[in-house]
């Protein structure tokens, strides 16, 4: 579970807030969608759920540990895949997955069994002794997220998962996503896209200039079947519809 | 050349700006940092100046060329020493290859873009060292304005003998370590062992001049005597030595209108057909270079399944991952490697200098004064190089770049991975004090026990400064670089790292001082309880530190935005 309260967060000495006042809560079980465009403050709600930005107001617990007053309890039940793909370059996969299963304390006999099962799943094993660096976006980010899950996290973040993955990867991982959720696991991902969205999440908010617009199930936020979500997310962001109409 | 221009200028704007980190508290230190550091450094460089003063005033019509052509050749070093890595990692790195192909420009364009970025770079070296070498020779000699005139020539000149030297001997090497791209570790091995056979040859090239005929005369007291002595009875080498130089240093001194105008054009002349040969090559091997770059080979992995390791501390996982990135990272793990390399090997050519005979007569090593003088200074050499050269102390968290993310999502403390890195640091110094103190008493005539006093010491205030440097890196982390060189080397932790080093010295000098004085006035030799007196200052210096670092680094550490 996630509990976002009354949070801000200002970059440096910007004028602008990049998140205005965020209040959600994340139940376990459920896959929610995290929508917005473009510099909405998607990824700077994530990075301070994960305790990458510090947060200047408000307050994020994680299964009711608060991230500021201790960090690395709270971390310890996360697993996140940033949208960069960044990691340490340098390492084999293998190394790699090494290395998270010891940082974040895997049972040393659950390690290979995890690892093999992900790896295969995303077609990784034939690469997995070659430099990261060596890999395509989509692979680095697949990478990202094998690491992610090493130790069953009880709260999965993902920040734009789905952008860069080819089909049947995108696939594995939307399931994986919902199996995730329905062992009772908590699953938060941003997106862009919206028919990816439309098609997993239990539940979606949608941001607009760091603050939050609308959170409901997907059937509450359409009231009608024949308004799509996307007609939705262009009203609520105040996208100028008529510009290419004519 | 509109293109050329455009180039440059990105270049360099980027390389710039990768080095502002803004923080919240507005960041107004800058400029009060620069004159802290001016106010420092100026005595130093005052120093040459007043030296080559006197020289100058010394120094009659028959020898001002070759003055001018050793300065001259004094400043070229510099830049020659400088400019290996800028090269490296400018020109022959190529970590924008990917950008640059894809632009509709030639890739000669991008070598000689990248070359003057580097001699942009190295401009600044030339002045400062010009300014404080070569000018006030010319006051101290009284020489006419044609001198000031090509002063301002040299000052332009200078860097390029020296860079287009490097970029022609970088060229096959580079192609070389092109083909061991994805070994991470061969290529980083390849580097620093090029680097170390370049300053190998240099160094030989400088030791060979320097064996030049002794004087009998020598007078320590009068150290502007001594060298014009040296100078008038070797201007012949010289001459034949630095002709390059000697060219330009005759066009500045001479009387004869033609002579000075031949000898300029022979200066231009020469500088154009290194630059031309630069340019001939790169025509040949550049654009394959940048292209191959990009093709990171890996080995066929026979073994697809999950390899389980065996789990350990978290302090050591975090110190061992950390190594292997660095030492597969070409940029980073040259320097890694280099500098720990280096510090033995310098100590042991000085050691063997030491002991030339001639220099063995002059100091009787039986003589308590010597020895514990001579050990004293090893230690000094060890301060100075091994700080201000610790770049994994330097740049703990700028070297984390893109990555720096995990350091903060990990369930790991602060404290640890500090800790982790403090550990890697400390581990690789100790390999490199330990080789040079096994080197110093091998070679001089110490007893072998001092092995302990010569490792210990610079490890212990290593260990110390290691933790002010990374205190300083988490100040004011640059996470964005792209080049290693122009954004770190030039950034102002460096600066300040010397400073550390440099005050660490000055802490030493005082203590040592003292118990010189005592030898010298009273005949006392408590040598062993100055020794004492350094390590238990180095423990405290080192434990103040280390507290000091554990209690600021969150608050500098949860300051950090990405
Ligand atoms: N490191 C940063 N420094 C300053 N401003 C930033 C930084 N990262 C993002 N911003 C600003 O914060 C706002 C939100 O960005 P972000 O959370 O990355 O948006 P997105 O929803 O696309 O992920 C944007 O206006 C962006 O310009
Ligand atoms: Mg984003």
């Amino acid at each position: 579970m996630i509990n976002i309260q009354n949070v801000s967060k200002t970059y440096g000495n910007s004028a602008k807030k990049a998140v205005d006042n965020l209040t959600l809560t994340v139940n376990d079980g459920e896959i929610f969608g995290f929508l917005g465009p473009n510099g909405a403050g998607k990824s700077t709600t994530i990075k301070m759920i994960c305790g990458i930005l510090s947060i200047d107001e408000g307050a994020i617990s994680i299964d009711g540990i608060d991230i500021s007053q201790n960090p690395i309890q709270a971390k310890k039940l996360l697993g996140f895949v940033p949208d960069t793909h960044e990691t340490y370059e340098n390492l084999t996969a293998n190394e790699y997955l090494n290395f998270v299963a010891t940082i974040y304390e895997v049972p040393s006999n659950q390690v290979k069994q995890r690892a093999e099962k992900l790896l295969t799943l995303f077609e990784l094993d034939k690469v997995l002794n070659n430099p990261i660096k060596t890999f395509s976006h989509g692979m680095k980010q697949k990478i990202l997220v094998v690491a992610s899950l090493l130790h069953n996290p009880k709260v999965w973040i993902l920040d734009e998962p789905l952008t860069g993955l080819d089909p049947q990867s995108a696939y594995q991982l939307k399931l994986l996503m919902r199996k995730h959720a329905d062992e009772g696991n908590t699953v938060f991902f941003s997106s862009h896209v919206i028919d990816v969205v439309e098609k997993v999440c239990d539940r979606i908010a949608i941001v607009d200039n760091g603050s939050l617009v609308v959170v409901d199930t997907l059937d509450k936020i359409r009231q009608n079947k024949d308004v799509s979500l996307e007609q939705v997310f262009l009203k609520v962001t105040g996208a100028n519809l008529e510009e290419n109409n004519d | 050349m509109t293109k050329f221009f455009a180039l440059v200028k990105a270049m360099f704007l980027n390389q710039q700006r990768a080095s502002t980190f803004k923080s919240k508290a507005s960041n107004k230190k800058g400029v009060s940092t620069r004159l802290i550091l001016g106010i420092v450094f100026a005595p130093l460089l005052m120093l040459m100046a007043v030296q080559t003063y006197f020289v100058g005033t010394l120094s009659d019509a028959t020898i001002q060329k070759e003055v001018i052509s050793v300065l001259m050749g004094a400043c070229q070093g510099m830049v020659f020493m400088f400019s290996i890595p800028s090269m490296l990692n400018v020109v022959f790195s190529c970590n924008d290859a990917e950008r640059l192909l894809s632009m509709p420009v030639k890739p000669i364009t991008i070598f000689t873009a990248k070359l003057t970025l580097v001699y942009l770079y190295e401009l600044a070296t030339s002045l400062v060292m010009s300014l404080f070498l070569i000018l006030p020779f010319g006051i101290g000699a009284g020489l006419g304005v044609q001198f000031y005139f090509f002063l301002i020539v040299a000052v332009v000149i200078i860097p390029l003998l020296p860079l287009l030297l490097v970029a022609i001997v970088c060229f096959p090497f580079a192609y070389l370590s092109n083909y061991l791209q994805g070994k991470g570790f061969a290529k980083t091995l390849v580097t620093t062992l090029f680097f170390l056979v370049v300053m190998g040859a240099y160094f030989a090239l400088v030791l060979s001049f320097g064996s030049m005929e002794g004087s009998d005369q020598m007078d320590f007291s009068d150290l502007a005597v001594l060298l014009v002595n040296l100078f008038s009875q070797n201007s012949q080498k010289i001459s034949t030595f630095a002709f390059f130089n000697y060219w330009l240093a005759t066009a500045m001194v001479s009387t004869n209108f033609v002579e000075i105008i031949l000898n300029f054009l022979a200066t231009l002349g020469l500088n154009l057909v290194s630059l031309a040969l630069a340019v001939l090559l790169s025509n040949l091997l550049y654009k394959k270079m940048l292209s191959k770059s990009l093709e990171k080979t890996s080995k066929k992995a026979k073994d697809t399944r999950f390899l389980q390791e065996k789990q350990s501390n978290k302090l050591l996982t975090l110190a061992m991952c950390d190594l292997k990135r660095l030492l597969r990272e070409s940029q980073m793990g040259f320097q890694v490697l280099a500098m720990p390399i280096l510090i033995p090997i310098i100590m042991a050519v000085l050691c063997f200098a030491l002991t030339t005979d001639g220099i063995n007569q002059q100091l009787n090593f039986s003589d308590p004064f010597y020895s514990n003088l001579m050990l004293i200074m090893v230690v000094f050499y060890n301060l100075v190089i091994g700080i201000s050269g610790n770049v994994l102390a330097m740049y703990p968290i700028s070297r984390e770049r893109t990555s720096f993310f995990m350091m903060k999502t990990m369930p790991v403390s602060l404290k640890t991975q500090l800790n982790a890195k403090l550990l890697l640091s400390t581990a690789m110094i100790t390999i490199s004090y330990l080789a040079t103190a096994v080197i110093c008493v091998t070679v001089l005539p110490i007893e072998w026990y001092f092995v302990f006093v010569l490792a210990l010491l610079p490890i212990i205030f290593s260990f110390g400064s290691s933790c002010v440097t990374m205190l300083l890196d988490l100040r004011k982390p640059i996470l964005d670089w792209t080049n290693f060189q122009t954004s770190l080397k030039n950034s102002p932790n460096t600066w300040w790292t010397m400073l550390i080093a440099l005050c660490l010295l000055f802490a030493t000098l005082i203590v040592a001082g003292l118990f010189v004085a005592l030898y010298q006035v009273a005949q006392i030799d408590l040598f062993w309880l100055m020794y004492v007196v350094l390590i238990v200052l180095g423990i405290v210096y080192s434990l103040i530190a280390h507290s000091i670092l554990m209690k600021n680094s969150k608050k500098y550490f949860d300051r950090i935005e990405i």
